[in-house]
């Protein structure tokens, strides 16, 4: 497969008129002395190149992508229509107000049904992503405790945590305080009560955790929290196993932040865009980042709070990826919203009953994901979860998320969510069946596999030596 | 209505026999039953034919401007359709993160190609697969290139959103913002030269400025370098066809939004933000960036690579917190550079310089003066006393969008080849009526 800048060159298409102002007006020399390197190609070429390319990506469209805290579920087509209306697509974000009617109503309509999703009372839709709203709520949080006149510096962050969270922690100001979970996977209570303390501005909390299972003592831990003085702060990464079951303005939580390209179909596009809304309680209102979409009377209006940490993002955010969103929600409604997190949590179920024997995680009930630790088949065979994923894809699965959380060894993360059918659930299980008994029979065949993609397994220790970053002029 | 959810009543009955609980809501056993919450006061769920109307009505409730003269950060440029067939390929458009490389070949490739052209218009040397947005980029560049408690030098001329977002971040890094006043947002080397002392850790320009002058970017350089700080350029990528890009001036790393390559306005998102830097600091370069290597058997391969920077290895020590991007939008970008190519993208630049100087000759004899000399590229700001209200609405009624307002005397205009001479003379006959 040749590099877009190693085709032959061609004749580029015209795609625009040349100027009417051509021959009244000149244009002067600005002093560019290196001239743009950039290749000629007839339009043919580069629809080919592309057409190539994406038949070397995988995405929902092309099989099964239990890929575990990633909620690879179904995009639906109608969400893209919407988003490619042309009364979304070509409106300027400094339009007046008055001309972008439609645009915030859905804003607000969106705002209004996360804020009721998840039990919170205001929202912003600025943060681009997960981790940009991480830092946006914890900007927030910081906010709040200053205008107490506080100064707290540390978040507790669970050990089995995103690594968006402590992450996002630090990029805020903050010291990061790691928190031991017990042997139930759960946050240790003992060394919460030891860790939470005058200076603890928050704990960041995935509910379910990343090991796919309900935080029992969440209401524990949100006491503890809140009489050390902290906030609770819900990471929205698994909100797809709970939505419209419980919410966690319920469960203690004071901010939340969600993926949209998550829980709400959006599609991943290869890495984003995304959207990650935060949602805070009545009290933290007034800090949201501006502009937050308001109502007053008929009339929709950009607000700055009061007390606004500022700005998060230029304009509004993801605005193409809040249309999406909507649209689902609007298809979903009252009843689909708590029956996809119930389909979600029974197709893991499901998925992990099927294959518990050779692919074995924490007993009895998993909620939308579950970790299943490979440990036993490498010591006994040296066959690896990354071993199993390659054999994964030679059935035309995209493998589970391999290697976290990081506190279980050779750890595999199915997410099967709740949009894959009983067939395809029984085929991903009968592959791994058969890879398995791969595994145990002749252990050495994994070293070659995958056997089906276009090229093997990329030397990733040269790529970091030898940095090839762009192509060769 | 439960959309999307692929099961039989007897698919559900079997499956809960395996798992061996009764019912689906038997699967919420360790969740307290007070805790639980009714169903969301939401409507009930749309089929998809009454989703179509209701988002069409939405959208019908947006005002689309047939004639658009507002920049300031968001531009309408021609978008050759080859760029929406390509994003719509659902092997794109649904992958995740090519976190796989076998089988994510096509998507890293491709962010392979992007970093290429946006070092290649930058003149940099590399460039990562993407930030949220040009005011991100710059303020986490900043804070890669800052040390906690030092100083940033910028000016006025930089875009509002770019300011606000850097005040944001860089508060909480204890990074001060020394901001030079300018008369006409053009940051000048000697203003700087004589404002710029040794604690002054890096300094902060865009090219062209909000106001559309254009910035000697190359004598800046020069008085940066000169006291040893770092030189982060900002900026509209599609001038740099025509003037100095960033690494001819000697910049440190080269931010913006890269949106004017194949991206629609969309009120403002997705966007991508682009960053690119010199070899020598890619491991402060946050984000995702792919890298070229082989397979065992020698074949060209592309993977993830310098991941110990990142969140997922790093955790509290990570670069940066950044996870998701835009990549979709940074394949935009790509695929309408590959199409265009460096002549299109030179046309393109021309015709904006072209539209918008025979636009501001026009308005200057429609009584619509410029409020500041200097060169500009295709941005630039007109002074009509107490007229900008009364201009917008006029142009307003011939389905233009004016230049922005910037306040009651001032406003910002944008031309781009997408803007006809038929159009500009409408525009120029509207105000003059209107003043």
């Amino acid at each position: 497969m040749k590099l877009i800048f190693e085709y032959a060159p061609s004749k580029a298409n015209d795609y625009i008129p040349a100027s009417g102002a051509e021959g009244k007006i000149s244009v002067p020399d600005f002093g560019k002395e290196i001239k743009l390197e950039l290749p000629e190609l007839a339009e043919v070429v580069v629809a080919r190149h592309y057409a190539a390319l994406s038949r070397m990506a995988f995405g929902v469209d092309d099989g099964a992508y239990p890929l575990g805290s990633c909620t690879m579920k179904y995009n639906p087509k109608i969400n893209e229509y919407a988003a490619s209306l042309e009364g979304f697509t070509d409106i300027h974000p400094a339009e007046r107000a008055k001309d972008l009617g439609g645009a915030m109503e859905l804003m607000y309509g969106l705002g209004e049904a996360l804020k009721e999703i998840t039990g919170m009372d205001g929202v912003t839709l600025s943060p681009a992503a997960g981790a940009h709203g991480e830092y946006t709520a914890l900007r927030i949080i910081d906010a709040y405790h200053r205008s107490r006149g506080e100064q707290r510096k540390k978040i507790l962050v669970p050990d089995s945590a995103h690594g968006t969270n402590p992450a996002s922690a630090a990029i805020a100001g903050f010291e990061v305080v790691n928190v031991p979970s017990d042997s139930d996977h759960g946050v240790d209570i003992e060394a919460l009560k030891r860790l939470a303390d005058s200076d603890t501005a928050a704990l960041m909390l995935t509910n379910p955790t990343t090991l796919g299972l309900f935080e029992k003592n969440i209401s524990v831990i949100a006491n503890i929290v809140h009489g050390a003085g902290g906030l609770m702060y819900y990471d929205g990464a698994n909100l797809n196993a709970v939505m419209g079951v419980v919410r966690p303005g319920d469960m203690g939580f004071d901010a939340v932040h969600l993926n949209l390209h998550k829980t709400f179909s959006a599609p991943h596009g290869g890495g984003g865009p995304g959207a990650g809304p935060v949602g805070v309680k009545a009290f933290l209102k007034d800090f949201l980042p501006y502009p937050v979409v308001g109502r007053r009377g008929e009339e929709y209006v950009f607000e700055r709070p009061e007390k606004s940490i500022g700005k998060v993002n230029a304009f509004y955010g993801n605005f193409s990826v809040l249309i999406r969103a909507y649209a689902y929600i609007l298809s979903l409604g009252k009843e689909g919203i708590p029956l996809s997190a119930k389909t979600a949590v029974l197709n893991a179920n499901y998925l992990k009953a099927l294959i518990s024997a050779e692919y074995p995680s924490a007993p009895g009930l998993c909620m939308h994901e579950f970790v299943a630790s490979m440990e036993n088949l490498k010591r006994e065979t040296g066959v690896t979860a990354s071993d199993i994923a390659k054999a994964m894809i030679d059935k035309g699965i995209h493998p589970p998320t391999i290697y976290f959380p990081l506190t279980v060894h050779e750890a595999m993360m199915f997410e099967p969510t709740e949009t894959e059918t009983k067939e395809t659930l029984d085929y991903i299980a009968g592959s791994l069946k058969e890879i398995y008994a791969v595994a145990l029979k002749d252990p050495e065949a994994f070293k070659k596999f995958p056997l089906t993609t276009p090229v093997g397994r990329p030397d990733e220790v040269a790529a970091a030596k030898d940095m090839r970053l762009t192509a060769d002029m | 209505m439960g959309a999307y959810i692929p099961h039989s009543a007897k698919d559900v009955e079997e499956m809960l026999a395996v798992i061996g609980v009764s019912n689906l809501d038997a699967l919420y056993a360790d969740i307290d039953d007070e805790l639980k919450c009714a169903a969301p006061d939401l409507p009930p769920g749309m089929s998809e034919s009454e989703v179509r109307r209701k988002m069409k009505e939405l959208a019908a409730k947006n005002r689309v401007y047939p004639t658009v003269m507002r920049g300031a950060g968001a531009y309408r440029h021609y978008i050759p359709e080859i760029v929406d067939n390509v994003v719509s390929r659902p092997s794109f458009l649904t992958a995740y993160t090519p976190y796989q490389a076998e089988m994510s070949q096509g998507v890293l490739q491709a962010i392979f190609e992007y970093q290429t052209y946006m070092a290649r218009i930058t003149g940099m040397e590399v460039a990562n697969a993407s930030m949220y947005s040009g005011a991100t980029a710059a303020a986490e560049a900043v804070m890669q290139l800052v040390r906690p408690g030092g100083k940033l030098l910028t000016s006025d001329g930089i875009r509002p959103d770019t300011m606000e977002v850097l005040k944001t971040y860089l508060s909480s890094k204890n990074i001060d913002i020394v901001v030079l006043k300018t008369e006409n947002g053009v940051l000048e080397p000697e203003t700087l030269q004589n404002a710029l002392t040794s604690d002054i850790s890096a300094v902060y320009v865009e090219q062209p400025a909000y106001f559309g002058g254009i910035l000697d970017l190359q004598g800046i350089g020069a008085v940066v370098k000169a006291i040893g700080a770092k030189y982060i350029v900002g900026g509209n990528p599609l001038a740099y066809a025509l003037l100095p890009s960033p690494g001819e001036a000697g910049a440190d790393v080269a931010v913006g939004d890269a949106q004017p390559f194949g991206i629609p306005l969309s009120l403002g998102g997705a966007y991508v933000g682009y960053y690119a830097t010199k070899k020598s600091l890619v491991r402060k370069m946050p984000g995702r960036i792919v890298g070229r290597t082989s397979d065992s058997t020698g074949r060209r391969a592309f993977a993830l690579t310098l991941q110990p920077r990142e969140q997922h290895i790093k955790r509290e020590r990570a670069l940066s917190n950044i996870c998701s991007n835009q990549a979709l939008q940074a394949l935009r970008v790509a695929v309408y550079l590959a199409a265009t190519g460096a002549s299109g993208l030179e046309k393109v630049a021309r015709s904006c310089y072209l539209n918008a100087h025979y636009a501001a000759e026009r308005f200057e004899r429609a009584g619509m003066k410029r409020a500041y000399p200097g060169e500009f590229f295709n941005e630039f700001v007109t002074y009509t006393p107490g007229k900008s209200a009364a201009i917008e609405e006029a142009l307003g009624n011939e389905g233009i969008l004016s230049g922005l307002r910037l306040d009651e005397d001032r406003m910002l205009w944008c031309f781009t080849e997408l803007n006809t001479i038929d159009e500009i003379e409408r525009a120029a006959g509207a105000a003059e009526e209107a003043i």
